[in-house]
């Protein structure tokens, strides 16, 4: 009897043992919530520019655009080269500067898509900077007047209050990566009839 | 004999008569009966619905939010939102310009919560993809897309988490029913370095300068998560897996 009833009690109590056990380790949900967002936009960058040079009585007038379909401002600054024999002056229009040490002129404004810089005159003149006389026994006389010109980009700074796009100075000396180079002699053919003194 | 059949009809009764009286006290016991002569107050019982709910804003704007509804009869989540940020930038982005980009977090529910943000900014090529790693940590790092924080808020910057894109933020006060937190972030801006990599091309009369980087997108994503006010430490463990300490008393949390 008396075992009996030890056993019934030691049953007792381990049912009540298993029965507060098995609460351990029981996952309890919590309220949470949570939301998510995404946006994604592109940059675009780019520009391209040519020269324009027109040829009249040992005169050429140079002019360089920002194509309108480029997405950035550039810097610009051209010079040009021409044989011992010769000289060049050069008319800086409105907003031309120059030439510095290595002779460049520059563009002092961004050129922004579509705009162009004002005439950069340049005059070919004899190596004595007096006008070159063409005599009429050399009827064909050929010189070589090279215009080089230079882009940099024109790296933006945020805008100002009106809105307007803000550029860093022009960094002439920054590394760009190799280049290929075709920026020929412009050869200019001058006949007795065309040259002439002026 | 006589008698005795007469002392024992006597004894019956008797005994019956006991037994009688006996059930007589018995079901007597208890048996008082009472007007109710006083009504109780009448008491008023509230029975709020626990509908957690969370709304990511942008610019004063909710671009997402997730509200439970157990009104409904499934308590389903109702959300609204695209969930789309940056929409308000312009096609051409000028580079070092600061454009609004004020994100916030509200409690669109009926409890009250607590609440954290994790941000992620990467680049991705023009074909939608996560640039390359080495494309990544030499040119189009993360951080040149630059989230400005604002600061003295209530929010609490979790560096321990961050990586070179991402940036977890927990809000340090409580977040009631119908209020939104400070502001976390103000402006986004695109930082110029990522226009020093070019080419230049030359043919005749022509220059082309060609960007390593154009087209490429830069993306930022937002999370904010909420977990209930009650036993919300134990709630944040669970479900952020980042130990924080909660008074609830004070409604304030701490980054341990």
């Amino acid at each position: 009897m008396k075992k009996r009833l030890i056993a019934i009690l030691a049953a007792g109590a381990l049912s009540l043992v298993l029965a507060c056990g098995a609460g351990i380790g029981r996952a309890y949900a919590y309220f949470t919530s949570y939301v998510e967002a995404r946006g994604m936009h592109p940059i675009h960058l780019g520009d391209w520019s040519e020269i324009n040079e027109k040829y009249t009585q040992w005169h050429k007038a140079v002019t360089l655009t920002n194509k309108a379909d480029s997405y950035d401002a550039v810097y610009v600054r051209a010079k040009a080269f021409v044989g011992e024999e010769y000289s060049l002056t050069y008319t800086k229009g409105s907003g031309w500067s120059g030439p510095d040490g290595e002779g460049f002129y520059y563009y002092d404004t961004v050129l922004e898509p579509g705009e162009s810089t004002t005439v950069l005159d340049v005059d070919i003149l004899g190596a004595d900077g007096k006008p070159v006389k063409v005599n009429e026994d050399d009827a064909e006389r050929t010189v070589n007047v090279v215009v080089i010109y230079e882009t940099t980009p024109a790296i933006q700074n945020g805008t100002d209050a009106d809105g307007n796009i803000q550029y860093l100075p022009a960094d002439w000396n920054r590394p760009l990566k190799p280049y290929s180079q075709t920026s020929g002699a412009e050869e200019v053919t001058t006949t007795a009839a065309e040259g002439g003194d002026d | 004999m006589k008698q005795i059949n007469i002392k024992r009809i006597i004894l019956i009764a008797v005994a019956v008569l006991v037994v009688a009286a006996a059930v007589a006290v018995i079901a007597g016991i208890g048996s008082a009966r009472a007007e109710l002569t006083e009504r109780s107050d009448v008491y008023t019982a509230r029975m709020a619905q626990d509908d957690i709910g969370i709304s990511l804003i942008e610019n004063g704007n909710v671009v997402s939010s997730r509200n439970y509804n157990t009104s409904s009869q499934d308590g389903s989540w109702s959300t609204t939102g695209d969930s789309t940020l940056l929409s308000h930038l312009p096609e051409k982005i000028v580079m070092n310009q600061a454009y609004p980009e004020e994100i916030q977090v509200a409690n669109s529910g009926t409890i009250d919560e607590y609440v954290r943000i994790t941000i992620r900014r990467y680049w991705l090529t023009p074909a939608g993809e996560e640039v390359p790693v080495e494309v990544k940590q030499t040119a189009l790092k993360p951080e040149l897309i630059e989230i400005h924080l604002v600061e003295g808020t209530g929010w609490l910057h979790d560096t321990n988490a961050d990586t070179d894109e991402r940036m977890v933020f927990y809000y340090s006060s409580i977040l009631r029913s119908g209020e939104s937190t400070d502001l976390l972030t103000d402006t986004i801006t695109i930082n110029n370095e990522v226009a020093q990599y070019l080419t230049q091309t030359v043919t005749g009369n022509k220059i082309v300068t060609t960007y390593d980087y154009d087209g490429y997108q830069f993306c930022l994503e937002a999370t904010a998560d909420a977990v209930q006010d009650h036993n919300a430490q134990d709630a944040a463990r669970s479900a952020w897996g980042r130990p924080v300490t909660i008074d609830e008393a004070a409604g304030t949390l701490t980054l341990n």
